[in-house]
């Protein structure tokens, strides 16, 4: 019983919320048992562990980042924030200091002018696949998947047979890349540097967030599929034809510019639907999205048509399939093969399609 | 604790009526890192976490013109704090629960180390062990009256509860905690105390 009445007076006590009388009982029962003394003194010592020596979750975002985020919530820049972080700050009085600040602040907005009358100026049709960004070339061959970290930390799974472009290390304004084929990318928060992914029909601007973009020139389509966070999708050439994607949407552009019905909810644009939005596709059992089993070595079909698929089986392992039964175009497939070989997988297929096949020098024949 | 709402006041006060971007910024540095712990209990994310909190220092800035008049400055920016932490729940979790208590909260409570309390590591373990066990509603008001220094006045505000409650609460949470504490060897270390002091 002591112990109850104990620890409630040193939880008072240390809450700061004890009454001077309740300090005094506090006292007198340490006093009667130097046992319970000693544990509360022990518990005084937990309470007051200074939260700076150990396991912190990280610290809170800094200052200037956090101006940053300011500046963009209001609207106008009407606080002033860094550009780049500076290098090796001379150590100045306050005041000297936001002056220099409020300087560079007058630099970016003229930056920020600059880069919007180029972009307006070199964007459109005779240079549709946009800025030259070089530098460095990741690329898959068919058969092969790849998985690399960008160097602001952004990570970027390569399906097979594509190709992609960054420039060295991403100091500028912007992070641009440039894919061709299809990737899931995990982008890295910097709302401060968009992150922007051109392909040859559109780009996508992101700010941090995870999503699948799928890119084929052979495609008859330009997918991409948003997994958590937010996007935006640019036609090229066309600045205004722009649509925000939402999690578990995705916007799928007819290469073609023709016309495409594809079920969900058209948002956004609807004149001609070069662009539609439509949810992605979930696995009814455990809602995974199909978009992006590939990052899983999943290959998944959903509802696809039987060219599509064979299409994609081609690229994920390397072989050339040639369809004689032209009546199988007809129909479409929901299956997914997890770590499956070529044999396997087209066994598989066999039992709904119902066709023969022969492998022969990475040549299928479909009969 | 009241110096820091002192010190709070101060600084409210010079962003109210001065729009004192210095002000601003050492509130930021004094309020965040443990605004952020609080916001990471709910949200359990790292990332968001940073991102609520950066928000509530929005917020805070787009309603500077009545900051005069806002009585506890810590608990306003706590409660606008945990309406964030909830909406981000509400919108990102697939089975959203919005109610506190019945929330699976992670405590980010300290508790120094074996050394400092002079108990064994195992015992430090345990005791960790336990807040973690802790009833989710219990957890968090432990953690804003021990880590934040909150009152129990400020604590109730917060979490709009009884004062009542958060002092049960705190109490269960002590009482759990003080019964890890082992009783061996804690007779000698309360001599040595009084015969040092």
């Amino acid at each position: 019983m002591t112990d109850e009445k104990l620890w409630l007076l040193v939880s008072l006590q240390l809450s700061g919320e004890a009454t001077p009388a309740e300090l005094s009982e506090l006292e007198m029962l340490k006093q009667q048992d130097p046992l319970l003394a000693g544990r509360a003194l022990v518990m005084e010592r937990i309470w007051r562990a200074d939260s700076a020596d150990i396991e912190t979750i990280g610290t809170a975002m800094p200052f200037d980042r956090h101006l940053q985020r300011l500046s963009n919530h209001l609207g106008s820049p009407v606080l002033q924030f860094d550009e780049e972080p500076e290098i090796n700050p001379p150590a100045k009085s306050g005041s000297m200091r936001f002056l220099h600040k409020w300087w560079w602040l007058s630099g970016t907005v003229a930056a920020a002018l600059v880069l919007i009358v180029l972009l307006v100026h070199t964007d459109p049709k005779d240079n549709p696949a946009s800025p030259k960004i070089a530098a460095n070339t990741v690329s898959t061959r068919p058969g092969s998947k790849s998985k690399i970290q960008l160097p602001d930390g952004t990570q970027v799974w390569l399906n097979a047979d594509s190709k992609l472009e960054y420039s060295g290390d991403f100091s500028g304004r912007l992070r641009e890349v440039k894919l061709s084929g299809e990737a899931y990318f995990d982008v890295v928060k910097d709302k401060s540097r968009p992150f922007i992914i051109h392909t040859s029909r559109v780009q996508i601007k992101v700010l941090g967030t995870a999503f699948n973009v799928r890119s084929y020139p052979s495609d008859k389509t330009t997918e991409t599929a948003l997994i958590r966070g937010s996007v935006e999708i640019t036609l090229n050439g066309q600045p205004d034809r722009k649509v925000i994607l939402k999690p578990n949407e995705k916007a799928v552009i007819d290469n073609a510019s023709a016309e495409l019905n594809i079920p969900g909810n058209p948002r956004a644009i609807k004149e001609k639907e070069t662009m539609l939005v439509s949810a992605v596709h979930l696995d009814k059992k455990d809602q995974e999205v199909y978009e992006t089993m590939w990052v899983k070595n999943k290959l998944a079909f959903d509802e696809t048509p039987f060219d599509d698929m064979i299409a994609e089986i081609e690229r994920w392992y390397n072989v050339t399939i040639i369809v004689k039964n032209k009546s199988l175009s007809a129909g479409t497939y929901t299956v997914t093969f997890e770590n499956k070989t070529l044999d396997e997988v087209l066994e598989g297929l066999q039992f709904s399609a119902h066709f023969q096949y022969q492998l022969k020098d990475g040549v299928v024949t479909i009969l | 604790m009241r110096s820091i709402n002192d010190d709070i006041r101060v600084l409210q006060q010079k962003i109210g009526l001065y729009e004192d971007m210095k002000a601003y910024e050492s509130l930021y540095m004094l309020l965040s890192p443990r605004l952020k712990n609080f916001c990471f209990s709910l949200v359990k994310s790292n990332e968001a976490a940073e991102e609520i909190v950066s928000d509530v220092f929005v917020k805070l800035w787009q309603i500077k013109n009545k900051l005069p008049d806002i009585e506890n400055l810590k608990v306003y920016l706590y409660t606008i704090a945990k309406n964030f932490c909830l909406n981000y729940i509400a919108r990102h979790f697939k089975n959203p629960v919005i109610r506190l208590d019945e929330m699976d909260i992670e405590p980010v409570v300290q508790l120094g180390s074996p050394e400092e309390l002079c108990i064994s590591a195992d015992a430090v373990h345990k005791i960790k062990q336990c807040i973690k066990e802790l009833p989710p509603q219990c957890r968090i008001i432990f953690q804003l009256v021990k880590e934040d220094g909150m009152s129990y006045k400020e604590a109730a505000e917060v979490l709009n509860i009884s004062v009542l409650t958060v002092r049960n609460q705190v109490f269960i949470a002590t009482r759990k905690v003080g019964a890890l504490i082992p009783a061996s060897m804690q007779s000698v270390l309360y001599t040595d105390r009084r015969s040092a002091s």
